[in-house]
């Protein structure tokens, strides 16, 4: 299976082209770099098609990191992918941010079995979720992720347990205990593209049309109502 | 040869696609309105709006792709600016990645060239030049169109917009949202006489507008617990006064640009009491008077279509850019083919 991934959900801008027929050949552009999503996910991907000789025709899934992250990146990725989408014909993958990062921190630590994953979430908050391996699909989720404060965060004893994402010095300066060790801040658009392969493979019918690759934002107290 | 133009608007709180065709006119348009999403609000959230328009956007352009029976496209145009700049960045990104699917060219349409254009859409379409009165609820101006992108403002509101003064009455008065509407229902039973509002600026040379200073007359008028005929005579006087105050204005402008054609968009373009003034006005003065029709006066996407078919020799490959300008003059457009420096 052939997929481009795209990820916009952080301060991290990261594309990826994998072939599951050839993952020798995959590649990804990773770049720190704010507001650097708009003008710069689409020209990535076109390098990368482009240095493998591919065309969008190509292409099998899109992928996506879905969320939850920064709202307006999200929806650049979803709009985007959403118009590939439907352009081409192909369906959609959307891949959770922390279990990319999951992914990510699980493949460093060969002896870790569980991966917690803290995200800053801005506005004092933080996206929190726990992740274990799994023989088909990589890394599952062990729980939803929740929106939560810092100070409320459960951290796990750092036995067998890694840690990931940008928010665990949010957590360290409300907490004493001893924290896991930590791996990967960020999400990388090519572990997001590995791991729609495997849920691919595990259930076909996870890849969806364009118009349900939808964001997942966790936070959805946006706004009061008025009295 | 593929001739059909698809058009995505998203600039506030109205998700709309449609494709219209170079030789068949509009082939479908569809509009989701947000209101019952904003409406316990107020106003417009702009989260809220832009997380609406992910949802609802596709959908809608599969709809307006199948009821056009899946034409061939010559090209994309989303609306780019001005508007919420998070609501437009969806437009923009579900436009720029539909051009790439698809492999055809794209242009970003500045929205308000959309309403300044939006009634040569219709059967019985005002020649150029004309005479603009654009008022909505982000926009009050008046605007000589010479021709496709020579745009000249020669008056705007110098701060509420006009439909903005209507949502602000309508909150005063208790009567919900979107305030046009729901002023103009309550004034139908009100004397519009009852209340001696201002007709702002109108006593000064200019065609400027000012619409603060009637919302605070408004609100000093509403003191207390009004009663439901003091709501209904507060409604039909303050829309009397801005039905006044823009009739006022458009004989003015219309003198100065020595313009014979008046073109009426924008959601205030809906309010009946308005349409009869300016059609008392344009049978007296011998001027004509053009609308679109009611769902085109309200932000749609036919709009932005026939916007891009317009300047259909602007439309090139993406660059892959997904960009939005949430401030852009109307002034910053030329005509089609032409750079500005």
């Amino acid at each position: 299976m052939k997929t481009i991934a795209f990820d916009a959900s952080t301060e991290a801008r990261t594309v990826a082209r994998h072939d599951s027929d050839h993952p020798c050949d995959d590649d990804e552009i990773f770049a720190i770099e704010a507001r650097s999503h708009g003008p710069r996910l689409l020209p990535d991907a076109r390098t990368l098609l482009a240095a493998a000789g591919w065309h969008w025709c190509d292409v099998d899934v899109l992928v996506f990191g879905r969320g939850p992250g920064a709202f307006t990146g999200l929806r650049i990725a979803a709009g985007l992918v959403q118009g590939l989408a439907g352009g081409l014909d192909r369906p959609v993958i959307g891949i959770e941010t922390p279990r990319a990062i999951a992914a990510r921190c699980l493949g460093r630590a060969s002896k870790a079995t569980m991966a917690q994953i803290v995200q800053d979430a801005r506005l004092g908050e933080v996206y929190t979720a726990r992740y274990g391996r799994d023989a088909t699909r990589g890394v599952v989720g062990l729980e939803d992720v929740s929106l939560r404060s810092p100070d409320e965060v459960r951290v796990e004893a750092p036995v067998n347990v890694c840690a990931g994402g940008n928010g665990w010095k949010l957590v360290a300066a409300h907490c004493s205990a001893i924290l896991p060790e930590f791996l990967e801040a960020w999400p990388h658009a090519l572990d997001m593209a590995h791991l729609a392969a495997l849920d691919y493979a595990a259930t076909p019918s996870i890849a969806r049309p364009a118009r349900e690759s939808l964001p997942l934002y966790v936070r959805d107290q946006v706004v009061k109502r008025r009295p | 040869m593929n001739t059909a133009i698809l058009g995505i608007e998203s600039s506030c709180d109205e998700s709309a696609a449609a494709i219209y065709d170079v030789e068949k006119g509009l082939m479908a348009h569809a509009i989701y309105s947000q209101v019952a999403v904003h409406a316990d609000y107020g106003g417009v959230v702009p989260e809220l709006a832009s997380r609406d328009h992910v949802r609802k956007l596709t959908p809608l352009i599969e709809r307006v792709r199948a009821e056009a029976g899946h034409p061939g496209l010559a090209g994309i145009a989303y609306t780019r600016g001005p508007g919420l700049v998070g609501a437009l960045l969806v437009g923009a990104s579900l436009g720029v990645g539909l051009s790439e699917g698809l492999d055809v060219p794209l242009i970003g349409v500045h929205h308000m060239e959309g309403h300044l254009l939006s009634p040569r859409l219709e059967d019985n379409p005002p020649d150029l030049p004309y005479l603009a009165l654009l008022v909505s609820g982000g926009h009050t101006l008046l605007v000589y169109v010479a021709g496709i992108g020579h745009y000249q403002i020669i008056g705007r509101s110098v701060d509420d917009a006009v439909g903005e003064a209507f949502d602000k009455t309508a909150k005063t008065l208790g009567l919900g949202y979107p305030g046009g509407p729901a002023v103009a229902c309550a004034a139908e039973t009100g004397d519009p006489t009852a209340y001696d509002f201002p007709r702002p600026m109108t006593r000064n040379p200019g065609m400027n507008f000012s619409f603060s200073g009637l919302k605070t007359a408004v609100k000093l008028a509403a003191g207390g617990t009004p009663s439901s005929q003091e709501v209904a005579d507060i409604a039909a006087s303050f829309q009397q006064a801005v039905v006044d105050t823009l009739t006022i204005k458009c004989h003015r402008a219309l003198d100065v640009c020595g313009a014979s054609r008046l073109i009426v968009a924008g959601g205030v373009g809906a309010n009946q009491r308005l349409r009869d003034a300016l059609g008392d006005q344009a049978a007296t003065e011998g001027f004509e008077v053009f609308y679109p029709r009611s769902e085109f006066c309200t932000d749609n996407a036919a709009m932005i279509a026939y916007t891009g078919y317009c300047r259909q020799s602007e439309m090139k490959r993406s660059d892959g850019v997904i960009d939005a300008r949430a401030r852009w003059p109307l002034t910053d457009l030329a005509p089609p083919g032409v750079q500005l420096t």
